[in-house]
């Protein structure tokens, strides 16, 4: 911790030198040897990365136990298949992603997989199949849990939507097969109509998925009714060191974890379109909706744009869906020890945590899926 | 400037969004007066670091903000600062 920070101060120092005390040879030099500090700092970080690293099947060898005797327990017969279990991800992150993976494993088993009569009227084969595939993509570890169970409806989700008051009638009617899915992942939600001691445990797929962004990780779903039903997990390799871009909104300066961010894009005011209450823009063909960071967060003020007209736009992918977010500025990126927020404010779950930066300040990292869901609800 | 003073009836009025730089100023105020109330009805947004100073000083509340979510988070923190023994004099009506 201490010597990310005293590392990240050297920029600092760098831009003082320069800025302060009009020395550019100095500030030169002093960016020249944090260069040096960080390439050494980098390499024992790999070194010491390679040390934590574990086989996510650390995780996966209690899944054909908990498959057998959850089956049995149901009356249904369940193939389990697993690949990909050599891929390696930290200690710390197996760790984290162990019950999450178990509730999703039962929901699976106890919701997905239908008993042997249903199959065989439906054509399927009698034994039901849950495949477990992981695998690495750049600095994520991805873990995919598929079934070839009933799939989730969406008139019955659009139902009990509809009964619970989640959401109103229009707004159910105007959302696509696959929006109507996610809707499990709402707090509240279950589709079960009796709590079964397999999955129903009180804790819905809304805690799981908030654990899971918790650590800085992504659960997609899809589903077809009657084929089944495929979850894709996706989480940081690390959780010791993030990479944040630092924006600014209504004068506040925010980081943004990297591995959420698309691109970062100017877009002139021209090209900014009011679609009924929502702003939007093309980019390369594809609707962006557009939200700004300073009326999320309720900072007051709207989003500056540059002399030029030009909005600052950060891309950043939240679930499947990708959203514009207008800032006032983008920033330098920089790399940090998030410290998740603990005690009594461990509940605002908007920021993924703080981080201390070279100048001395506090930089509050946002967990943007979060704050988007403040703002809808 | 986000925070008010309403020197008549002893209330730190907070409203819109209070900064990073506002939680040294509120922890100041409150150090003062602790006795002072906090009308945060019209706060939109409040940093981390305000919500700390808060918590430091545990003030009475007039009002709550209104945004959900942090209405919700606040409540949450000062009720269980207020059913914790360590803290017996915390006397705020929820």
């Amino acid at each position: 911790m201490k010597w990310s920070w005293q590392k990240n101060a050297l920029p600092y120092l760098a831009d003082r030198a320069e800025q302060q005390f009009k020395s550019r040879e100095l500030a030169r030099e002093l960016k020249g040897h944090y260069s040096i500090i960080n390439r050494i700092a980098e390499d024992m970080q790999d070194a010491i990365m390679q040390v934590r690293m574990l086989p996510v099947g650390h995780v996966f060898q209690r899944f054909p136990r908990l498959v057998r005797d959850l089956s049995k327990k149901l009356g249904k017969k369940v193939r389990l298949e697993i690949t990909g279990e050599d891929t390696e991800a930290d200690k710390n992150m197996i760790e984290a992603l162990s019950e999450p993976l178990i509730h999703l494993l039962r929901n699976s088993l106890d919701h997905g997989i239908e008993p042997p009569e249903d199959r065989v009227a439906a054509n399927k084969p009698v034994e039901g199949l849950i495949a477990i595939h992981a695998w690495q993509e750049g600095d994520r570890v991805h873990i995919r849990i598929q079934d070839d169970g009933a799939g989730i409806d969406p008139e019955v989700i659009k139902r009990k939507a509809l009964e619970k008051g989640l959401l109103p009638d229009d707004k159910l009617n105007a959302m696509s097969n696959h929006e109507i899915q996610q809707l499990i992942f709402m707090p509240g939600f279950s589709t079960a109509a009796a709590i079964s001691d397999v999955s129903g445990r009180g804790v819905g797929m809304d805690v799981v998925r908030s654990a899971i962004s918790k650590s800085n990780g992504q659960l997609d779903l899809s589903s077809v009714k009657g084929e089944g039903t495929t979850l894709v997990l996706s989480l940081p390799l690390t959780m010791a060191v993030t990479h944040v871009m630092m924006i600014s909104a209504a004068g506040q300066h925010f980081g943004v974890p990297m591995d959420v961010v698309v691109e970062t894009v100017r877009v002139h005011q021209s090209a900014i379109h009011q679609i009924q209450t929502q702003r939007a823009t093309v980019l390369r063909g594809k609707i962006i909706p557009l939200v700004s960071l300073a009326e999320l967060l309720q900072l007051g003020g709207q989003a500056l744009a540059n002399s030029d007209g030009e909005y600052a736009v950060l891309v950043v992918r939240l679930g499947q869906e990708s959203v514009g977010i207008l800032v006032d500025d983008f920033d330098s990126t920089v790399e940090i020890l998030l410290r998740p927020l603990e005690g009594l404010l461990a509940d605002m779950h908007q920021y993924c945590g703080s981080a201390l930066l070279g100048d001395g300040t506090v930089l509050l990292i946002l967990n943007l899926l979060e704050v988007m869901q403040c703002q809808s609800h | 400037m986000p925070i008010t003073l309403n020197e008549a009836e002893h209330i730190i009025v907070l409203h819109g969004a209070c900064t990073v730089e506002d939680a040294e100023l509120i922890h100041g105020h409150l150090t003062q007066k602790p006795d002072w109330l906090i009308d945060a009805g019209d706060c939109d947004y409040m940093h981390t670091a305000v919500i700390q100073s808060l918590i430091s000083c545990q003030p009475q509340w007039l009002a709550w903000p209104k945004p959900p979510h942090l209405n919700k988070a606040l409540k949450k923190i000062f009720c269980s600062l207020k059913g914790s023994e360590s803290n017996p004099s915390f006397g705020i009506e929820l």
